[in-house]
């Protein structure tokens, strides 16, 4: 069974690459399928992760778990949010009622205590680790923002300058990072396509 | 009441419990966080079955096409199977749906490596040192000297990610003297980098806390009419 | 009492332990037996003065206990008792299963005795081997013996009268007390059992009192023998031969086979030397010299007719011991035959009292002083006498050592350790009946018991003590060795409470197996268990239990000033930020400048869009979550803004995200697009801008879209990628912007058609830096990163929708704030940590 699997993986994500540089129309309508087939699959998958999600909190309700009070108004929203969309839509007023007073106001509010944390951090990143990578990090952030900040007095002298070099040496260091990305990724695909992994449950 | 008005209570009400946090956790904050995160999978849920399942697997069975019937029973298989992973008993029923997620996405992940990233970044590293398309002399300086900096901070960052290392003869791993020092100037590529990327998220984080204070002054103006 | 203490668990114990009482390990490391070493033998003879008192006492209760039942003995008649079966049965069983069996010889050998034992137990079974002598049977002395016959007593199947036995027998003994008799020695064992022999059918002189002279006391069982059998001899039947003089004829001693006598000389030349030839054999006799010709005693293979001839066979043996009647036996003298026995006569003889016969006399079961005849003594008594085994020297030096201890008294008699090993059961002892019945002798008083045992024993010791009929016995040092340790005895009870044996092989004995109650607290003392730990380790120890409580203990929180100030920091810079923000939102001001500048890639961006054609399609992706959808729509909306006032395109909006596609209408709400005139660009659903929804799959739902959207994407309505004139991409993570910028350009490898699709892209602060290279690399036409870019972005499209430029001011001293907060924290952490490592430093 493992070997099949492993040929399903290997075979499909085959198809899919090889359209990438032999763009013929037998490939590329097969690959256009298996892609297809990935997005429902992918799609599916998102519904089973918010049954398991319930199928979790029911357990901790079930046990009577510490903070399982909090988890029965999850599946509660969760459920009656579901409910409501399925008969109405996502369009609906009432579904952009719960985007706009639920969703966006909680993430935004959680984004808004990161900076509070952030200079928090910032202000103790000295006291535990002095070194010169913290110090240069420290002092080309306030740099940067320094260079940013508006002031009433106009923009800072400098502060083009400091953008400038501050962006080629950054530029430097992210492509970098992105050429570094692209390799860890190019291995990992091909451990795949070879079938030295199996993520897919084939080991 | 209005359905904005509603949305800008809640909104109000929700931003308050969750700044409660930075007094310290309490039952508040973890009730609004809950609260999100029930409401947010359901939308999810909503979106996924009104987008994807319903055009994509359920619409195309009333078509009376053989091929596209066909075409539409075996994702339709492949998502049943995979309702097999929530027991451990017959998950590898559903191994062959996520055969096929991965192998696909695996595969369009190479291929957007390398058309994406690794060819262009490369092709651009070079094109950095090419001084020729520009126009005065200091331009071309600095255009040469800003594509040496970028070229050495591509190598040296990427030198400094290389963790292989022999072993030196008192047993410990040690890297050879060169990547030593690429990976020592790397170092100071990465703080920059990370100098400025952490400034870009607090500027965000900062927009973020502008924009919540912003909805609930004016929620608050709108309450009492200024 | 001086203490040792111990060198392994550090616990005092008495001195005259051998090893600690609490963990076993020898005390004295002289007395240990190391390897290698071999024990050295000494003669225990020399550590008589050293023995303890506590056995001291107990042997001198031994032999008081012994002269007491010997003299109660002897002044109580021979009462023939029905005893319960004793170890000796077996013999009498065998005699008696076969009737035919029992020798006449030995029927006949208690002719004197006979009238004393009161009624021989005829038809009674054998129980006793005594018993069977004292019947006056010519029906089992008549029987001719068989084959399964003891082989010791085969040879001497004659069969002579019984009378005429018993007078043989009497005879014989009385020749022999006659002779000189020489000193004997006898193991203690031998002696022992027979010691404690109850047989009331037997008289049995008094023990003899403890002498130096051994062989006076050797004899004096002989000369209770001859007393005996010369008081009991009856004249009709004839003398009786062998007896001693002076010494009674035991009635019916079993007189072995002479051709089974182990070594047996038989080197005398008269006859008389033969008829004892079996005495020989018993120790060795090769020295004696019997002063008197041995009644003549035929050989083995003699057999002498007698007139009945089964009695003739049974007493043949005795005819030639003592010179019967009977024809068939050669009458030899008295003296030879007992010349042997005269050699006895020189050890210490005991009295008996006057109206016992006592055959026997307690014999001393070895010398302690190691003084011993041996020159004049029989080899086989020699054997007792000698020198035993010894045990391990540190063990037995240690064991008689006593240095507290009064001075050591004589050696106790022999009846001291006979009642030191007396059985502790108040089992019937061998009775006198039994003993009686098995020799169908006058057997001496060591030889048999009273049978009222340890009142006997208590009674008579004084008697034995004083009459010296029952010597004292010497213990061989390896059978002292063999004492249990002394605690083990202090635990048991003493030796005078210990009842003496009735019955079987330690009849007569006592204390020999001691009494411990089931039950009781007289339990040999235990074992320790105890972990012997000394006072460094219990320290040692305890500190660990503790350090290990120490670990479970909850540790209390640290709530020092060093977590307050933490707390106060945060909510500082909170409250720092929510007030002067807050403030500067309530306020409105629009006081900083902005610079006209654009940047060079807002700028191509700019220049992207307005190079657009008009009314065309456009795709707009919302990549970002709804967390900065705040910064987004700012970020964004003078890009879009400049879009539809410039081309008026058909917006398509299509997200990778589920929350992305909620988003939608927000976005087009606070940049007003969708805001009717004269406020926004009345851009409609449906008409001017569609939302496709949310796109699963990741790279691989891009790359569907990307090879054709309307097979990802049934709602988008184009069939190809090429129909949007732009794309634009509104994403605040680097890692979506990657995807859709790798896909894309893939695609455009593939389809040359879109080599001049500009990819317009909005991102976020955090994640313009990273898409930086792409910019860099063209791959990106244009990209507003940041409020900065937006609010620039802005002011060049006369501040519209103006939402930038509504966060600019507050913006602007946010940044201030957390430059200056950052600048003096990290100042002042700097110093605090410099100033806390110099501290612990200093501390060390």
């Amino acid at each position: 069974m493992r070997v099949f699997t492993a040929a399903f993986a290997i075979a499909s994500g085959l198809i899919v690459l090889l359209g990438y540089f032999f763009p013929i129309q037998p490939l590329s309508q097969l690959r256009l399928i298996l892609t297809d087939w990935a997005i429902v699959i992918a799609g599916f998958s998102v519904l089973i992760g918010i049954f398991n999600l319930i199928a979790v909190q029911m357990e901790k309700i079930r046990t009577r778990q510490k903070g399982s009070v909090y988890g029965a108004l999850l599946v509660v929203s969760l459920i009656f949010t579901f409910g409501i969309g399925l008969l109405l839509g996502p369009e609906d007023p009432f579904m952009r009622l719960a985007v706009d007073a639920v969703i966006v106001p909680a993430e935004a509010a959680l984004m808004a205590i990161l900076a509070v944390t952030l200079i928090y951090a910032s202000i103790r990143l000295l006291r535990r680790r002095v070194d010169l990578m913290s110090v240069l990090f420290l002092l080309v952030a306030v740099l940067f923002l320094l260079a940013i900040m508006p002031t009433p007095f106009g923009p800072i002298p400098g502060d083009q300058l400091i953008l400038d070099v501050a962006g080629m040496f950054s530029r430097g260091g992210a492509r970098g990072l992105l050429i570094g990305i692209a390799l860890g990724t190019l291995l990992t695909g091909l451990r795949v396509l070879f079938g030295i992994d199996r993520p897919y449950g084939g080991n | 009441m209005s359905f904005e008005f509603l949305s800008a209570l809640a909104g109000f009400v929700l931003t308050l419990m969750i700044f409660s946090y930075l007094v310290g956790d309490n039952p508040l904050f973890r009730i609004a966080v809950y609260l999100f995160i029930g409401v947010a999978s359901g939308y999810a849920a909503t979106v996924v079955w009104h987008y994807v399942l319903m055009p994509k697997l359920f619409q195309p069975l009333q078509t009376g096409d053989a091929t596209q019937l066909l075409l539409a029973i075996i994702p339709l298989m492949l998502c049943v199977s995979l309702l097999t992973k929530l027991s451990p008993r017959i998950s590898w029923v559903g191994n062959f749906a996520m055969a096929i997620l991965v192998g696909v996405g695996a595969a369009a992940a190479v291929g957007g490596a390398v058309l994406g990233t690794l060819i262009p970044q490369v092709q651009a590293s070079m094109d950095a040192l090419d001084f020729r398309s520009a126009a005065s002399g200091s331009a071309a300086l600095f255009k040469f000297v800003e594509g040496v900096v970028m070229l050495a901070g591509t190598v040296f960052t990427l030198g400094y990610f290389q963790f292989s290392a022999g072993r030196a003869p008192d047993g410990t791993p040690k890297r050879n003297a060169i990547f030593e020092g690429i990976a020592w100037v790397g170092r100071f590529f990465i703080a920059i980098t990370f100098g400025v990327l952490f400034a870009g998220v607090y500027m965000a984080a900062l927009t973020a806390m502008l924009e919540r204070l912003t909805s609930m002054i004016n929620f608050i103006r709108q309450l009492i009419g200024i | 009492m001086a203490d040792i203490r111990c060198p392994s668990c550090g616990k005092n114990n008495p001195d005259f332990l051998d090893v600690c009482q609490f963990c076993q390990t020898p005390l004295k490391p002289e007395s240990m037996l190391h390897i290698g070493e071999s024990p050295v033998k000494k003669n225990t003879g020399e550590l008589e003065p050293i023995l303890p008192q506590w056995l001291k006492d107990v042997r001198q209760q031994g032999r008081d206990s012994a002269k007491e039942d010997a003299a109660e003995e002897a002044a109580k008649p021979k009462v023939q008792k029905n005893e319960a079966p004793d170890l000796l049965a077996g013999l009498a069983s065998q005699a008696r299963a076969e009737d035919d069996e029992i020798p006449d010889w030995l029927a006949s050998i208690n002719p004197a005795t006979k009238p004393k034992s009161v009624s021989a137990p005829t038809p009674e079974p054998e129980k006793d081997f005594f018993a069977q002598f004292n019947k006056s049977e010519p029906a089992p002395v008549n029987e001719p013996v068989q084959e399964d016959v003891p082989s010791w007593m085969s040879d001497a199947r004659e069969t002579p009268q019984a009378a005429e036995e018993k007078d043989e027998l009497s005879e014989w003994f009385m020749k022999a007390s006659a002779e000189p008799s020489a000193p004997v020695e006898i193991e203690s064992n031998e002696m022992g059992w027979m010691g404690d022999v109850d047989s009331p059918s037997f008289t049995f002189k008094e023990p003899a009192a403890p002498t130096e002279e051994k062989e006076d006391e050797d004899l004096s069982w002989l000369h209770s023998l001859e007393d005996s059998s010369k008081q009991s001899f009856d004249p009709s039947t004839g003398s009786g031969q062998g007896v001693a003089q002076g010494k009674p004829s035991p009635p019916s001693i079993p007189q072995p086979d002479l051709n089974l006598m182990p070594s047996a000389d038989l080197s005398q030349p008269s006859s008389q030397q033969e008829d004892l030839s079996w005495l020989n054999e018993l120790g060795g006799l090769e020295t004696f010299t019997p002063s008197q010709p041995a009644p003549a005693q035929p050989t083995a293979q003699e057999s002498i007719p007698a007139q009945p001839p089964a009695q003739k066979d049974d007493l043949d043996w005795l005819n030639n011991l003592g010179g019967q009647d009977v024809t068939s036996f050669e009458e030899k003298p008295a003296q030879g035959d007992l010349s042997w026995l005269n050699n006895l006569e020189g050890q210490q003889i005991v009295e008996e009292p006057p109206g016992q016969v006592s055959l026997y006399s307690p014999r001393r079961t070895g010398p302690l002083d190691g003084k011993s005849n041996e020159d004049s003594m029989p080899d086989w008594l020699k054997s007792a006498t000698e020198e035993p085994s010894m045990p391990p020297p540190g063990a037995l030096s240690e064991w008689f050592r006593e240095t507290d201890q009064p001075p050591l008294s004589k050696p106790q008699p022999a009846s001291d350790e006979l009642n030191a090993f007396a059985p502790a059961s108040d089992s019937a002892s061998l009775s006198s009946q039994d003993v009686d019945s098995l020799f169908s002798v006058d057997m001496p008083d060591w030889v048999s018991r009273p049978e009222s045992g340890t009142e006997e024993s208590s009674s008579q010791k004084a008697d034995v003590q004083s009459d010296g009929s029952l010597a004292p016995v010497d213990l061989p040092s390896w059978v002292q060795a063999m004492r249990p340790v002394e605690s083990v005895i202090e635990e048991t009870p003493s030796m005078e409470s210990q009842p003496t044996e009735k019955e079987g092989p330690l009849a007569g004995l006592r204390g020999v197996i001691p009494i411990a109650p089931i039950g009781s607290s007289r339990r040999p003392k235990a074992i320790s268990l105890k972990l012997q730990a000394s006072e460094e380790q219990q320290a040692g120890a305890a500190l660990l239990e503790r350090i290990l409580a120490s670990e479970t203990n909850p540790r209390p929180l640290v709530t020092s000033a060093f977590v307050i100030s933490q707390r106060v920091l945060r909510w500082a810079i909170s409250g720092l930020f929510i007030v002067v923000l807050g403030a500067m939102i309530f306020l409105r001001t629009q006081n900083m400048p902005v610079s006209a500048a654009l940047p060079n890639d807002v700028s191509a961006a700019s220049n992207a869009v307005a190079s657009l054609p008009q009314n065309s399609a456009v795709l707009v992706i919302i990549d970002y979550e709804p967390a900065l959808a705040g910064e987004m729509e700012a970020v964004s909306g003078p890009l879009l803004d400049q879009l539809v006032l410039l081309t008026h395109p058909q917006l398509t909006f299509l997200s990778t995200s589920p929350n992305g596609s909620a988003l939608v209408e927000r976005l087009l709400t606070n940049t007003k697009i969708n805001q009717p005139a004269p406020n926004g660009l009345d851009y409609r659903a449906g008409q001017n801008y569609f939302n496709l929804g949310f796109l699963p799959g990741g790279s691989s739902g891009v790359l569907e879209f990307v090879q054709s959207p309307t097979s990802a994407m049934p709602s988008a309505g184009v069939n190809n990628l090429s129909a949007y004139v732009a794309i634009i991409l509104l994403t605040d993570h680097a890692e979506s912007g990657r995807v859709w910028v790798e896909q894309l350009s893939s695609q455009k490898q593939i389809d040359p058609s879109l080599s001049n699709q500009p990819l317009l892209v909005s991102a976020s602060a955090q994640a313009g830096p990273l898409l930086q290279p792409y910019v860099s690399s063209r791959q990106i036409a244009g990209m507003v990163s940041g409020l900065s870019d937006a609010v620039r972005y802005e002011f060049v499209n006369n501040s519209r929708p103006g939402i930038a430029r509504a966060y600019w001011d507050s913006f602007g001293v946010g940044l201030l704030m957390a430059i200056a907060m950052i600048t003096i924290g990290s100042l002042w952490s700097l110093f605090t940590g410099i100033r806390a490592r110099r501290a612990e430093a200093e501390l060390g």
